[in-house]
């Protein structure tokens, strides 16, 4: 059976994530938003990058679990969130498809005729 | 202390996140808002949060319809299809109800919007949140002390503001000196101010400290529009001179347009009192105002204010003791500022009664849902038979209400759009003054409260009836629907249906009597050629520059300025009034000689003062008696009649008859005897009674106050009299460079603007009506035939036991009458009592409860006659 391939936003989220955990900075719901939106330049709707995390635990690709409250004013606790061996594989085979696609594809300078 | 996120939108998203979620998600939404209160301050913290929370609940609400079945509720895709595939299967109740949510949603979301606009309005200001009102709030008395200057002077170092500043307004003639002018509202204001609005100006600057020193030059900042439009938008205007209020200021800038900061002023002068005032709560009454530095709340504003103003001792001899202690500095939001206490605490109360009324409207189509309810229990009895909970069968009747609700919505929105775009229209056509923040767009807030309303017709319209409707628990709505013989309604439905009545015939004739005035609105000038007239107001400035009261000199001045215009080309007469026809005009009390009204009530009588040659000039013959002569004009108390007021008359001789102006409550409190001399045809006194004006004019004495319109006769101005204008002011400058022309408009369009004012006014009200009659009649018609058809096999029953139809009948009939007739009576009594002027008109409420009565009994004779036609074998075999 055919994997489900992922969406664009999906990808996003995911790579945020990675990127995050990557520079050791810990990954959850406001740092995954303005990881997005310094790399993108682009608003993001909190809600939908929630949404998104819930699908992507679902399908197995992400988990999440509670991390210990912060020693910062105000500090709580986070639900933390990393990619998963699952998550890794499908992102890797999401940009093999793309790039599958982009291989000697030439871009005219203008749409149309 | 910490700021907390606001209650409301934390309360939203609440419900609205799936539980699995929801701690997550408010925990790092509670983080960031606390990081934006550190970085843009607590208010605009707010305002992120709640467009967060709106977000959030829209976009998880819509994951839960996209991807059904996860949620407690189990929303799916099939509930919109259904709900979609419902409003087209009942048209009528998708157009009866649908229009009914839409006036109610026009209705409130307009008067929330314009409380909004007055109350709390977004300013076209940066930062605007940030700019407050300042305030000396007596709780004793709810009284605002207004002697602000000493005050302000010390506040200006407090640390919580980055600027603050006071103005007084000024309503005076402004002119350019050559004989150009208008009234305008100027702001005499601290140079601060500006820095508190934050706008800066279009060219030129704006005022500066140095102008308030004492003693230094006359400068003025001018608006947008007196510069484009007194001062001909002249590229050089920055050291022009104008005259304003009997001193001479040099402008030094223009602001942008659409600026008109504190609220409505065209032009801005130094405030020199402030620095001047040694001594607290004394100088002229002032309004202040600040901009709170980022994060800074009104609060510790206030607090900080207070303790300013606290450290210096109160000398005035009323404040200084007990009271001063009472005084509270109070910082409030910008435009609640300029608003009285009283109006705040009323707006709220309009709110609340318009949402009363738009629940009562909700109540209204809930009913017509819950009788359609009743004729589904057989789909409702398989979707149960077929594993559906009640919860599950109360979402897919929620969302066919919410269907429902959002066309209404969507409708009332539209007619929400159209009515504040023709009102701003109409404002700005006049060029009336207005807030500076009035703009013809809906606030985001009204489309957030729009939302709400719809949410709460929704819950109402589909819950309620789904609630009674599977009350026996669907398990049961199998057997039930097979043997169901009597759905009693019970007294809370009998109420309903008593109140409903009642209240259409209570207060629907008020609402139509309106709306009729309103139509029968005609414009002026009918019986002479008002198209070829130009008319203005003509005013007089003092030495000092400001309106004069000699009236004297006013006379004189208009008499100097009539026999110029004489002289003008194209002019072929002159003359004055105090109104002319189709304006609206004063109306009184009049007591006519030899003329008992007896019981009648006596008509109030319409009346214009106007120059002796008022009826030559324009052309109106005189059908009895004589016209004014000069001579009247010495010794004034001689008036002539229109045909309305000789209508009162009886047939009895006008001419010589003396008429007498009520004065007071106190019948004895007369004016003196006019004599009558004529009668002339009705040309229009008041847009609103055309047909039944009946008035008088009274000749001008030289000198008579307030006869300062004047109409100009150009039958032969080849653009209309209307481009006369500019000639008319330079004609007045001439004469007396202190005269002032104002609005100068043909005749025929002077009273236009309170007839398009009058006509979408009655538009409104029919409208409403109009909607009240068809939901009331709707509504107790559905419910009527709903009660009789539940009792379908009950009828037949006793028909097949050997019933009488005819007593069968009698017996539901007696029903539906004791209901609609205790309805109709309870209404009439109301509004007689409420509304005594109805007693004369009972023939209206008494009409309208006939019409619901009919409207009941026909509802239930149909089901009814339909009970009785079933054959009796057939009613016995299904008990």
């Amino acid at each position: 059976m055919p994997r489900e391939g992922l969406g664009e936003f999906e990808q996003t989220v995911m790579l945020a994530v990675v990127h995050l955990n990557h520079g050791k900075a810990p990954a959850y719901g406001v740092t995954i938003v303005d990881e997005i939106e310094r790399r993108t330049g682009r608003e993001v709707a909190r809600a939908a990058v929630y949404i998104t995390l819930r699908r992507l635990e679902e399908k197995g690709l992400v988990q999440s679990w509670m991390g210990e409250p912060t020693a910062e004013v105000g500090g709580r606790s986070k639900r933390l969130v990393d990619v998963t061996a699952a998550g890794i594989r499908a992102l890797k085979e999401s940009r093999e498809f793309l790039n599958t696609m982009w291989r000697g594809a030439e871009l005219p300078a203008r749409g149309g005729k | 202390m910490a700021t907390a996120p606001p209650r409301i939108a934390r309360a939203l998203l609440g419900v609205s996140i799936p539980r699995a979620l929801r701690s997550t998600v408010l925990r790092d939404l509670d983080e960031v808002f606390d990081k934006k209160v550190r970085e843009i301050g607590a208010a605009a913290a707010a305002r992120w949060y709640r467009r967060e929370a709106a977000s959030c609940a829209w976009r998880f609400a819509a994951d839960r319809v996209t991807f059904g079945g996860r949620g407690s509720m189990g929303v799916s895709t099939l509930d919109l299809k259904l709900a979609g595939r419902m409003i087209l299967k009942s048209p009528g109740l998708t157009l009866v109800g649908g229009l009914a949510i839409a006036t109610a949603i026009a209705v409130t979301v307009l008067a929330f919007e314009l409380v909004n606009d007055i109350i709390r309005p977004s300013l076209p200001l940066p930062n605007s949140d940030r700019v407050v009102t300042l305030q000396w709030f007596n709780p004793r008395t709810s009284d605002l002390e207004g002697r602000l200057s000493r005050d302000l002077y010390r506040w200006q170092s407090a640390h919580s503001i980055t600027a603050i500043g006071g103005y007084v307004s000024h309503d005076r003639p402004l002119s350019t000196g050559d004989g150009a002018g208008e009234l305008i509202r100027a702001a005499e204001m601290t140079a601060s101010g500006f820095a508190v609005a934050g706008v800066a100006p279009l060219f030129g600057r704006t005022l500066v400290a140095d102008d308030e020193r004492p003693g230094g030059p006359e400068v003025m900042v001018a608006s947008y529009d007196v510069w484009s439009g007194l001062l001909n938008s002249d590229p050089g205007v920055v050291g022009r001179v104008v005259h304003f209020g009997g001193t001479s200021y040099s402008i030094v800038g223009v602001m942008p347009s659409g600026f008109g900061f504190p609220v409505s002023h065209k032009a801005w002068i130094p405030l020199r009192s402030v620095n001047a005032m040694a001594e607290r709560f004394s100088g002229p009454p002032l309004r202040a105002f600040a901009r709170l530095k980022p994060g800074v709340t009104s609060a510790a504003a206030a607090r900080e204010l207070q303790g300013i103003s606290a450290a210096e001792p109160v000398t005035t001899p009323e404040l200084a003791g007990p009271d001063v202690v009472r005084l509270e500095t109070r910082v409030v939001p910008y435009a609640a500022g300029l608003v009285p206490v009283r109006a705040l605490r009323q707006s709220t109360e309009l709110q609340s009664i318009l949402v009363l009324i738009l629940m009562m409207c909700a109540a209204n189509v809930a009913t017509l849902v819950f009788a359609r309810t009743a004729t589904r229990q057989q789909e409702i009895a398989v979707r149960a038979a077929l594993g559906a909970t009640r919860a599950r069968i109360l979402v897919q009747f929620f969302f066919e209400a919410l269907a429902l609700a959002v066309v209404g919505a969507a409708v009332g929105m539209g007619i929400v759009t159209v009515v504040i775009n023709r009102v701003m229209q109409f404002v700005w056509s006049t060029g009336a003054a207005h807030p500076f923040w009035w703009d013809d767009r809906i606030a985001s807030t009204s489309y957030a409260y729009a939302a709400a309303l719809t949410l709460l017709i929704a819950l109402i319209c589909g819950i309620t009836p789904a609630l009674k409707g599977t009350r026996r628990g669907v398990s049961g709505s199998l057997q039930a629907e097979g043997r169901s013989t009597s759905a009693k309604f019970g007294a809370t439905w009998t109420t309903v249906i008593v109140v409903q009545v009642a209240l259409m015939v209570m207060l629907l004739p008020p609402a139509l009597s309106q709306a009729w005035q309103g139509f029968r609105a005609r414009p002026g000038g009918a019986g002479f050629a008002a198209a070829e007239y130009l008319s203005a107001f003509v005013l007089l400035n003092d030495e000092a520059g400001a309106l004069s009261e000699d009236d004297q000199r006013m006379a004189a001045s208009l008499s100097d300025l009539e026999g110029a215009l004489r002289a003008a080309p194209f002019v072929t007469g002159v003359t004055f009034a105090s109104t002319f026809p189709g304006t609206l005009n004063n109306a009184s009390n009049i007591e006519i000689e030899g003329v008992s009204f007896g019981d009648r009530e006596k008509p109030r009588t319409y009346s214009a003062v106007v120059a002796p040659n008022f009826f030559a000039t324009l052309d109106v013959p005189v059908l009895t008696g004589r016209d004014f002569t000069s001579a009247d004009a010495d010794h004034g108390l001689v008036v002539i009649i229109n045909q309305q007021f000789l209508a009162q008359l009886d047939g009895r001789n006008p001419i010589g008859r003396h008429i007498r102006r009520r004065l007071g409550a106190d019948p004895a409190d007369l004016g003196p005897p006019m004599e009558i001399v004529g009668v002339v045809r009705d040309l229009g006194f008041s847009p609103l009674r055309p047909d039944d004006a009946a008035g008088f004019y009274e000749v001008a004495r030289p000198g008579t106050k307030g006869v300062n319109q004047i109409a100009v006769h150009l039958p032969a101005f080849s653009d209309g009299p209307g481009a006369f204008a500019q000639q008319l002011r330079q004609v007045a400058f001439k004469t007396n460079p202190h005269l002032l022309t104002l609005q100068p408009l043909p005749l025929h369009l002077a009273g236009q603007a309170e007839l398009v004012a009058f006509r979408v006014f009655a538009s409104a009200m029919f409208f409403v009506a109009v909607m009240g009659v068809v939901l009331s009649t709707a509504g107790v018609y559905s419910m009527m035939s709903f009660t009789v058809s539940r009792r379908t096999r009950e009828i037949a029953i006793r028909a097949a036991l050997g019933a009488d139809s005819r007593r069968v009948i009698t017996a539901i009939f007696s029903r539906a009458v004791v209901q609609l007739s205790a309805g109709a009576g309870l209404g009439v009594a109301l509004i007689v009592y409420m509304r005594p002027e109805f007693a004369k008109e009972v023939w209206l409420p008494v009409s309208l409860g006939l019409f619901m009565m009919v409207v009941g009994a026909f509802a239930c004779l149909v089901p009814a006659r339909r009970a009785l036609r079933i054959q009796p074998s057939d009613a016995l075999k299904d008990s």
